[in-house]
């Protein structure tokens, strides 16, 4: 066949000032954060506040490494909590999914549930919680599930949905089973969708677990950053307190990466999303 | 109107597919077909041609078994000797289907999507292998096999569509406007290609089109179509020899089959044709 001189399958590659973007996309918002932290310690030095009511980001600093012992342990419980309410949050908000795309009665049923335990404020039913479940992390983990599964179910339940009619009548054509089409068509159609809730949802389980966290208060048997924060705030140990919730927001911002660079590996190939356009 | 399946000259070969008195009424109340009677023989190429709206594409769904008739009857000749006949019509005929879009999964290579209709006939990958790369070759993509289909171009995602509905060897092959969306430079090279195929595998075609030039291009047989209902109004022969080419399309035996396919679809726009051809019997 003889189209071969129009075949041009434009190679995906990046951009010709693809690396000076990258440089100030990186540089900027470290220069605008140099400069934040300067003017703080600069206004703490300048007015001689006491570290009490704010202490500078050298004092915070400081504490991070000195008090390093008992925050990491308390960074590790937090983690972990966030981390498993996460993977329960994927794992079942995918197989909820799932479930409402084989039936629409199951979903037009079940939905407005799954919406109610989304607006309902976590910090007013882990009160309830804490007392139901005995076991401590385990309630911690309940509520940190309740914030993080909705976005995975709304945007896999989305997803599961929006299968190409014509693939669709395809797959019928070809006599192919309910299975089947989960697993060829309707999963890997759903996956770009899939993978923007988890993004939302990795943010939200850490939201949820330091909210329980702080609702368990010092209570609480696992002592995790939120306890950390509290308790030091009591105690008006201020840097200890601004250190804590440098980790909370550090460990915020890791779990925002490491979900989108997991995006972007499993979408890079073929998704719009993924793709750098070349104009 | 002459009956299409009578008009067949030397039909003594059974048809593969007949469709009878065919009529479909949607949901809505809409009369989409009514009355439609088909008959494709084997290694026929046989064109739908009429304006959108018309019915073209629900007679090509209800032929693939998508959807259900209102009245009517679709025989497959060949299974009617079947004593098993529920069973027959359990089993998947062995269609292929090439829709106005590529519908190619955007998440899988081309090879695999090729692949596609033998994995849902849970045929293993390794025995189709052979199969998939011969069919990805004959439309000319050999050396494209692990591309993503937005790395190809609109044509090249056609070819690996028409790849596809390929690789079942289908007894029947079915196409929706396969060519509407693209250029017309693409569009003739896929009409030769196609011709080239239809020829060296000896495959029966059912195509549908509103381009009366692809139309006279590529077909045997032209059904011209009416819409509202839809239905067959007249039937044109094309009879010129393949390998039609380039040179054909620019004579003037092809400008008058042209004209005369154009006149023929200007009759059944225009309404019943019947009232036409009373006026033309009366002048």
């Amino acid at each position: 066949m003889s189209e071969l001189p129009s075949f041009d399958p434009e190679p995906v590659r990046a951009e010709g000032g693809g690396h000076a973007a990258l440089a100030l996309k990186i540089a900027a918002p470290i220069v605008v954060g140099i400069l934040m932290l300067a003017g703080w310690q600069e206004i703490v030095r300048h007015y001689a506040i006491p570290p009490y009511i704010l202490p500078g980001p050298l004092a915070i600093a400081r504490t991070l490494v000195s008090d390093w012992p008992t925050l990491s342990g308390s960074l590790w419980i937090t983690l972990e909590n966030t981390g498993l309410a996460f993977l329960a949050a994927a794992i079942g908000g995918l197989a909820i999914a799932i479930l409402f795309a084989q039936s629409r009665i199951v979903e037009l049923s079940l939905f407005p549930y799954a919406v109610i335990l989304q607006v309902t404020p976590i910090v007013a039913i882990a009160p309830l919680i804490i007392i139901w479940v005995r076991d401590t992390q385990l309630a911690l983990l309940i509520c940190a599930w309740i914030v993080a599964f909705f976005p995975v179910v709304s945007n896999t339940t989305l997803g599961l949905n929006s299968a190409d009619h014509n693939l669709l009548n395809l797959f019928q054509l070809y006599g192919a089973s309910r299975s089947q089409t989960l697993f060829l068509l309707r999963l890997p159609a759903a996956m770009p969708y899939f993978l923007g809730g988890l993004r939302i949802s990795g943010g939200l389980a850490l939201i949820g677990a330091v909210v329980a966290e702080f609702v368990a208060g010092t209570a609480g048997s696992a002592s995790g950053l939120a306890y950390r924060i509290l308790e030091s705030g009591y105690r008006l140990n201020i840097p200890r307190m601004f250190a804590a919730l440098v980790l909370v927001s550090l460990a915020g911002v890791a779990i925002f990466l490491v979900l989108t660079l997991l995006q972007w590996l499993m979408l890079r190939r073929w998704h719009e999303s993924a793709v750098r356009r070349e104009n | 109107m002459a009956d299409p399946i009578s008009a067949a000259p030397g039909a003594a070969e059974t048809p593969i597919v007949a469709l009878a008195g065919v009529g479909k009424t949607y949901s809505s109340g809409l009369v989409a077909l009514a009355n439609v009677s088909i008959a494709v023989r084997a290694r026929e190429f046989v064109t739908l041609l009429g304006p959108s709206g018309c019915g073209k594409s629900t007679i090509l769904r209800l032929v693939a078994g998508l959807g259900t008739l209102s009245a009517g009857r679709i025989d497959w000749p060949s299974e009617a000797g079947d004593p098993a006949g529920l069973a027959a019509r359990r089993k998947r005929r062995n269609i292929g289907f090439v829709f106005q879009e590529p519908t190619l999964m955007p998440w899988a290579t081309v090879r695999d999507n090729v692949y596609l209709p033998l994995r849902l006939a849970r045929e293993p990958r390794e025995a189709a292998r052979a199969r998939v790369d011969e069919a990805i070759a004959q439309v000319g993509l050999d050396g494209f096999e692990d591309s993503y289909p937005r790395e190809l171009s609109g044509g090249m995602k056609m070819r690996v569509s028409i790849a596809r509905a390929l690789v079942t060897g289908p007894e029947l092959l079915l196409m929706d406007e396969p060519f509407a969306a693209l250029d017309e430079i693409t569009r003739f090279r896929l009409n030769n290609d196609l011709l080239r195929l239809w020829q060296r595998r000896r495959l029966t075609v059912v195509f549908v089109t509103h381009s009366v030039y692809e139309s006279v291009y590529l077909s045997e047989r032209i059904l011209v179509m009416s819409g509202r209902p839809g239905r067959v109004v007249e039937e044109i022969k094309v009879p010129t020899p393949y390998p039609r080419d380039e040179v054909w399309r620019n004579s003037a035996d092809y400008g008058a089959l042209c004209a005369a396919t154009s006149a023929a679809l200007a009759r059944a726009s225009a309404g019943t044709g019947q009232a036409e051809r009373a006026t033309r019997a009366a002048s």
